[in-house]
């Protein structure tokens, strides 16, 4: 991957991120219904706490990838711990696939994508080392 | 005193990289113990343990990256102790506005005065971080 690639691949991971750790932050509710919580559960203060949990860090990642987008050492770490960071994600989809309550739309969809953006950010980051 | 100043940004850097380290191992391998004792109510569904599992990779990942980059020198390591302090304000602020809802225990409020304090001092250890950078 050329260095002009490396960089539009980090930027728009970043963005990504900051789209989707925003809306968890701002529509917790909401996303918790849309990923199979009960009604009763979805309005639960626990439950917003750590949807918002995940959307702050979705939108600190996103920061730390756009803020490191043009450097090559620091920029490289940011991609790597991502790419694992996914890999984390794809684990707790197929983890939460036999547990009740499941919308499969939004797991096997979640697992899909956190693939697919583990592999873009592990190949830009060997990018980065070139 | 410029010693026990380095240490106490030694201190703070370690104390965040091992904690975000703990945490996220903790959220990672027993989300439903984790949901049990501080009361999200999430009752093992597939959603909540995927989501305390994300947050747990989250933090782990914070707190290898925060304890690699300070290890490479201070300077790289500051763009990740703020990012984790601006997570953990938000956080904070989070249980606040929770903390009166259906399902929330007395942890929401330990944590709602307890992460100011620990986002604070990370925050002010990057600040310091940056200006060490700038000299």
């Amino acid at each position: 991957m050329d260095k002009k690639r490396v960089e539009t691949v980090t930027t728009s991971l970043g963005l990504v991120l900051l789209g989707a750790g925003s809306s968890f932050v701002l529509l917790p509710r909401l996303v918790g219904r849309g990923f199979g919580l009960t009604t009763e559960a979805s309005q639960q203060g626990g439950a917003h706490v750590v949807i918002r949990a995940l959307g702050t860090r979705d939108i600190a990642l996103g920061l730390g990838l756009l803020a490191n987008r043009k450097s090559g050492g620091a920029g490289r770490l940011w991609l790597q711990l991502f790419s694992l960071c996914m890999a984390g994600d794809v684990a707790a989809c197929v983890l939460a696939l036999p547990r009740p309550n499941r919308n499969l739309l939004s797991v096997v969809g979640g697992g899909l994508a956190s693939t697919v953006f583990g592999l873009l950010a592990w190949n830009a980051a060997g990018g980065k080392k070139r | 005193m410029a010693d026990k100043s380095e240490q106490l940004l030694d201190l703070i850097t370690n104390g965040l990289g091992l904690g975000g380290v703990v945490l996220g191992a903790t959220a990672l391998a027993l989300p439903d113990t984790l949901d049990r004792r501080l009361g999200f109510g999430l009752r093992q569904t597939a959603w909540g343990s995927f989501s305390l599992r994300s947050v747990g990779t989250r933090n782990l990942l914070f707190g290898v990256g925060l304890l690699t980059a300070r290890a490479k020198g201070r300077p790289t390591a500051s763009g990740w102790q703020a990012l984790f302090g601006l997570a953990l304000a938000v956080d904070a602020l989070s249980c606040v506005v929770e903390r009166n809802k259906p399902g929330a225990n007395g942890w929401m409020s330990l944590t709602a005065w307890g992460l100011p304090v620990v986002s604070a001092a990370a925050l002010a250890g990057s600040a310091a971080m940056r200006k060490e950078k700038a000299k």
